[in-house]
């Protein structure tokens, strides 16, 4: 999720409705196929879910490999991200 | 300094994590890919036994049939150790420790057709590459029915 998101940024998500979000809302989603929880960005709706990218689409495993994510898997929506403290200037 | 504050107490909060990228999160696995390399080598394994070398001495006759022969073989050992690593993430990264309940069988299948990538990497041998084949099934079917599913088996060639 580069550059939107940096590892042990910490995030603050309001439980949702999927059919409440919009593009480019970052959700937490549970992994279509594995249930591992993901954190993904919104890119299209699609009749069945979301079709989910990473910010950083090289490096992503996003909706090109697992496909739509289904509403019921869009657990919650990020309303605020503290920077991990390797990110934050001293002071 | 507000925001600093905040941003510690933030910190502090118990948390769970979510993956943004990881090594294989896709969870896209399918014995397809074993499947066409093991092909590939009984294949290769066919056609080096039924390749004949030139009579006579002729000098181009003979390039050319060792060229030929050496790509047979090279590819043949290529598509064996494909074969080899295809299987080898299906069964360390797929299968988890529950599946053995479902197939008790399941690491002596793994094994054993791995044993036979390496005996058809090292031999022309039509009986292993054909054995390697029906392991590939075995796990084929294995596979699909830890999802619930009864694909069929369908074979390039």
């Amino acid at each position: 999720m580069f550059p939107g998101l940096c590892h042990g940024d910490r995030v603050i998500a309001r439980p949702c409705r999927a059919d409440q979000l919009r593009p480019g809302d970052i959700v937490l989603a549970r992994h279509p196929l594995d249930e591992q929880l993901l954190i993904k960005r919104l890119s299209k709706r699609c009749a069945d879910g979301w079709w989910v990218l990473g910010d950083n689409p090289a490096a992503s495993t996003d909706s090109r490999h697992f496909g739509v994510i289904p509403d019921a898997l869009v657990m919650a929506v990020v309303t605020a991200i503290a920077p991990a403290a390797s990110r934050l200037r001293p002071g | 300094m507000l925001r600093s504050v905040v941003q510690r107490i933030l910190h502090q909060l118990p948390a769970t994590q979510a993956a943004a990228h990881c090594d294989g999160p896709c969870g896209v696995y399918d014995p397809a890919s074993a499947r066409v390399a093991a092909e590939a080598v009984l294949s290769m394994t066919k056609k080096l036994l039924a390749l004949a070398p030139p009579e006579g001495n002729d000098a181009a006759a003979w390039a050319t049939y060792n060229n030929t022969f050496s790509r047979y073989v090279a590819v043949k050992e290529e598509q064996a150790q494909e074969t080899k690593e295809e299987l080898l993430i299906l069964w360390t990264d797929y299968f988890k420790p529950e599946h053995l309940a479902t197939f008790p069988e399941l690491h002596d299948t793994f094994w054993k057709a791995a044993k036979l990538c390496s005996a058809c990497k090292v031999n022309i041998d039509q009986a292993k590459a054909e054995e390697l084949m029906q392991a590939v099934e075995k796990i084929h079917t294995m596979f699909w029915s830890s999802k619930g599913r009864s694909d069929a088996w369908v074979t390039a060639s």
